[in-house]
C-alpha cells in the first residue's frame, strides 16, 4: 500500500509540475506582454517577493498533483469497497486543494470558494476517469494480443 | 405496474442530455429580452434539470451499477457545478432573479437590465 502510494504520488508530483508549467504558459498568454510569468502577479504583490510567491505556487500545484495521484490510487483499489474508496478519494483530493484555497484566498468569498472547489474536483475527477478508461482499453488490447484474438480477426479479414 | 430499469449507460446518456439542455436553455433564454417571465422560466427550467440530474446521479451511486467511483463522483460534482452556477446566476445579490422579482423594473439600473 505504501509503495503504491509512493508510486502514484511521484507520478502525481510530475503531473503537478506539468500543470504548473501549463498554468504559467496560459497566464503569460493571457497577460500578452511578451514576458513569461512564473507566478501570478497578484500573488507576487501579496508576498512582496517573486521567489517566495513562485515557491508557494509551485508547492500548491505539486501538492495537488501528489493528492491527485493518491486519490487515483484509492479509486483503483477495488478491495476497499465503494464507500471507503469514495471517502479516501474525496479526502485526499480535499487535502490537495486546501493549499490552493489558502493561496487563492477562497475563504474571503465563501461562495466563490465552494464554487471553485466543486469545479476543480469535477474537472480532476473527469480527467482521472478518462485516464482510467484509456488505461483499461490499453490493458484490454494487451490481453487480446496475448490471447491472440487480434491475430485471428486479422487472419479472417485476409 | 411496470418498473423502469435503466442501465448505467442509459443513465449517463440522460445525464449528458440534461447538461446539454441546461446549457442550451440557459443561453437561449438568457440572450432573450430580460423579461420577468422569461427569467423565471429559465430559472425553473434550470432547477428542474439540475434536480433530475442529481436524482439520476444518486441512482447511479447504487452498487448494482458497475462503474468506476471516479466517474460517479465526477458526474455528481459536474451536476453540483451546474447547480452552483444556477445559484450564482439567479440567486446571488445583484444577479438576475432577485432584482427582477423583488423590485420594480424601473428601479433596476439600465446596465443590469441589459445583463
Amino acid at each position: 500500500m505504501k509503495k503504491k502510494a509512493l508510486k502514484f504520488g511521484t507520478i502525481g508530483f510530475l503531473f503537478g509540475c506539468f500543470a504548473y508549467l501549463l498554468f504559467s504558459i496560459l497566464v503569460s498568454l493571457r497577460m500578452n506582454t511578451g514576458d513569461f510569468y512564473f507566478v501570478l502577479p497578484a500573488l507576487k504583490n501579496e508576498y512582496s517577493s517573486e521567489l517566495l510567491a513562485a515557491i508557494v505556487q509551485i508547492a500548491a500545484f505539486t501538492w495537488l498533483g501528489i493528492a491527485c495521484g493518491i486519490a487515483y490510487m484509492f479509486s483503483e483499489n477495488v478491495e476497499l469497497g465503494p464507500i471507503k474508496q469514495g471517502a479516501g478519494y474525496l479526502v485526499s483530493l480535499t487535502m490537495g486543494i486546501l493549499p490552493l484555497a489558502w493561496t487563492g484566498q477562497w475563504f474571503k468569498h465563501i461562495f466563490i470558494g465552494i464554487f471553485s472547489y466543486i469545479i476543480i474536483v469535477a474537472i480532476i475527477s473527469l480527467l482521472l476517469f478518462f485516464i482510467g478508461l484509456a488505461k483499461l482499453k490499453c490493458d484490454v488490447n494487451e490481453i487480446r494480443q496475448a490471447i491472440g484474438i487480434g491475430e485471428e480477426v486479422s487472419n479472417e479479414k485476409i | 405496474m411496470k418498473k423502469f430499469k435503466l442501465s448505467s449507460k442509459q443513465i449517463i446518456t440522460w445525464i449528458c442530455v440534461n447538461y446539454g439542455l441546461f446549457i442550451m436553455a440557459f443561453f437561449t433564454l438568457g440572450f432573450m429580452d430580460s423579461n420577468k417571465s422569461i427569467v423565471i422560466v429559465n430559472f425553473i427550467l434550470d432547477i428542474v434539470l439540475c434536480t433530475v440530474s442529481l436524482v439520476l446521479n444518486i441512482i447511479l451511486f447504487s452498487p448494482k451499477y458497475k462503474m468506476s467511483i471516479v466517474g460517479k463522483i465526477g458526474l455528481l460534482f459536474t451536476t453540483l457545478c451546474f447547480a452552483a452556477f444556477t445559484c450564482f446566476a439567479f440567486l446571488m445579490p445583484e444577479n438576475g432573479l432577485p432584482p427582477v422579482l423583488f423590485s420594480q423594473v424601473s428601479q433596476i439600473p439600465p446596465e443590469m437590465r441589459q445583463s
